[in-house]
């Protein structure tokens, strides 16, 4: 097990260099990222000043070192637009992420797989259909639509809810609900299929037997067996609601670090880009290493593999 | 891992269910599942047709502005004006002319995508299946990579960095999300690699691309065709999501994502500008959903390998 733990972890490190190197590089894609920042018109003074500030004057290896040197401090130099650090831009965002990101996860896990084991008791009945098809309108619709019918219902139509902004807990029911409904129709649907999968077995069959209520054989025996891969898929599908947050957060104007970073890319402000990017994708490489030791604590054959 | 990884998972999960599946698949059940099949066809050779012929199917020319009847309701409520079926957006354009034009950006950037995710994928697979352990992990840890960035967010500082168009919403789109097709053949390649007919085929004196071209890649021809359906809805998700945030293709050309967007300002007055357009990202993808479900269960046994 510790074998396996330190060789995921050292492979997750790789994994972050690359990443930095992408974010490095992708910054530096269309040559002079100065030429994209200041107006056609900038004087050759300012041009240099800024290129001064970026540290772009200097060869590009040492470009890179002091980049990931900074990055691993959680140094990622100013915002050009702020005129503030954008470490400290960024955490101001945090909490507000953090907020939606996991409020969005409790409403999915609680609504979604409830929704999958009802779906496969029920199964080929109405409501087994009207559970897929939810999952399925969940998985094809885009975010950013589901929010704008969830602002006019509630907030248009019933005014019931706040559309914009954050503050109270009736702030965050539309957001959360939006960012989690991919999630949701993905756990229905995964609850479901497992679900499937273990009311066959045999010792389903033996706890039904020996006359087991059906309660006890559904929650001791079946459920607790489909958790490996749903918690797997919940761990894994984190990251995919982090990426979906950006979007969700432009909705519904919440001030996380989504919305810093699209707002970052409309004011072409590339030290926040770069940072938000550095520190999702990071955050990201971790909780799915975090992930994958659960796991393969919970299912001793994968450290084999 | 992201979206495409988890979606694999499901993928596993609905196969380890399939044959339970299949048993209890009554007529009717049966019936219906082509039905489903048969919506799923139409919505996406509707699309395709209405885009291939937007120049003769559209009633009026979707950038042409009529400023005296901005903002007019559908057909079907009052206040509608003659010839204009779903209404005019904010600058007085036909929505239905925008949204027959919009389909040509929507399966051009999907299908454009599709084709070069897959190529990249496909590629990077082969050669990782086939060649020896160093270029295998090397290839591996690129695809760690690229799983390790939240999907949306890559593409989202990509497009910001070379420019919203076309040509580099189609590239972005590509490029981030080679992983998946290319560990589908990886896994092809592994399996089928020491199988007797390729054994002989190496023994014979074949060339390496030659068996890679004709003895390996069509047995991955299969589970390919499967994850190009599902892309192809994924895809026209992914082009809106972008272009809702004002990244996908510049104005005034129009696209899904972008009229939802432009509609959002009206929304507590007209609802229609924001959410018709969003409807119909939602069928559009729905029905490469619904295909990629019917070309999953029926390539069952192949998949299973």
């Amino acid at each position: 097990m510790q074998a396996y733990i330190i060789k995921r972890f050292l492979q997750g490190i790789i994994v972050i260099l690359g990443v930095s190197v992408v974010v490095f590089v992708l910054i530096r894609l269309t040559g002079d990222p100065v030429s994209l920042m200041l107006p056609e018109d900038a004087s050759l003074q300012d041009i240099q000043r800024i290129r001064k500030v970026l540290g772009l004057d200097e060869p590009i290896h040492i470009q890179y070192l002091k980049f990931i040197s900074g990055a691993v401090r959680g140094d990622f130099g100013m915002s050009l637009h702020h005129e503030q650090p954008v470490t400290k831009l960024i955490f101001e965002r945090v909490p507000a992420t953090l907020e939606l990101a996991g409020g969005a996860l409790l409403l999915s896990i609680f609504i979604g797989l409830p929704l999958g084991v009802l779906a496969a008791l029920k199964r080929r009945t109405a409501l087994d259909g009207l559970v897929m098809l939810g999952a399925l309108v969940g998985q094809s619709a885009p975010s950013f639509w589901i929010g704008i019918i969830f602002i006019l219902f509630f907030g248009v139509q019933l005014r019931w809810l706040p559309v914009a902004g954050r503050g109270s807990i009736q702030h965050l029911i539309l957001p959360a609900f939006t960012a989690g409904f991919f999630s949701m129709a993905l756990y229905a649907r995964l609850t479901r299929s497992t679900m499937l999968d273990v009311l066959i077995q045999d010792y389903i069959k033996t706890a039904r037997a020996k006359g087991l209520k059906e309660i006890w054989v559904v929650t001791k025996h079946a459920l607790r067996n489909c958790l490996i891969p749903v918690v797997t898929v919940i761990g894994l599908s984190i990251g995919h609601l982090l990426g979906g947050i950006f979007i969700i957060e432009m909705v519904f104007a919440w001030p996380g670090m989504g919305r810093l970073a699209v707002m970052a890319i409309y004011s072409l402000d590339y030290p926040i880009v770069q940072g938000v990017v550095f520190m999702v994708s990071t955050l990201y490489v971790f909780i799915n290493l975090g992930v994958d030791i659960l796991y393969a604590y919970l299912n001793p054959q994968i450290r084999y593999a | 891992m992201s979206a495409e990884a988890i979606q694999a998972r499901i993928l596993e999960a609905d196969l380890l269910a399939g044959a339970e599946k299949n048993r209890l698949l009554s007529i009717l059940g049966e019936l219906w599942k082509k039905k489903v099949v048969f919506v799923g066809g139409v919505i996406l050779f509707s699309l395709l047709f209405v885009g291939i012929f937007a120049p003769y199917v559209s009633p009026y020319d979707p950038l042409k502005q009529e400023l005296n009847i901005r903002i007019s309701p559908p057909i079907w409520m009052a206040g509608a004006k003659a010839g204009h079926i779903l209404g005019t957006d904010a600058l007085g354009r036909d929505i239905l002319s925008r949204l027959i034009w919009g389909a040509r950006i929507s399966l051009t950037v999907a299908v454009g995508a599709t084709a070069l995710s897959i190529g990249i994928g496909a590629s990077l697979g082969l050669l990782a299946g086939f060649s020896g352990r160093k270029v295998d992990d090397l290839i591996m840890r690129l695809v760690d990579i690229q799983l390790a960035f939240p999907f949306i967010l890559l593409a989202i500082a990509l497009v910001s960095v070379m420019g919203a168009s076309l040509q580099n919403v189609v590239i972005v789109l590509g490029i981030t999300t080679w992983a998946t097709p290319c560990r589908l053949v990886r896994a092809e390649v592994l399996s089928i690699k020491e199988r007797e007919y390729i054994v002989a085929a190496r023994a014979s004196g074949q060339r390496t691309w030659s068996i890679l071209l004709g003895q390996i890649l069509p047995n991955a021809a299969t589970p390919i065709l499967v994850l190009a359906t599902f892309d192809l809805g994924r895809f026209i998700l992914s082009e809106a999501s972008l272009s809702y945030l004002g990244l996908g293709v510049p104005p005034p050309t129009p696209s899904w994502g972008s009229m939802v967007a432009d509609g959002q300002d009206y929304l507590s007055t007209a609802w229609w500008v924001s959410t018709i357009p969003g409807f119909i990202i939602m069928f559009a993808c729905l029905g490469g959903n619904l295909l990629g479900d019917f070309l999953r269960d029926v390539m069952d046994p192949e998949l299973k390998e």
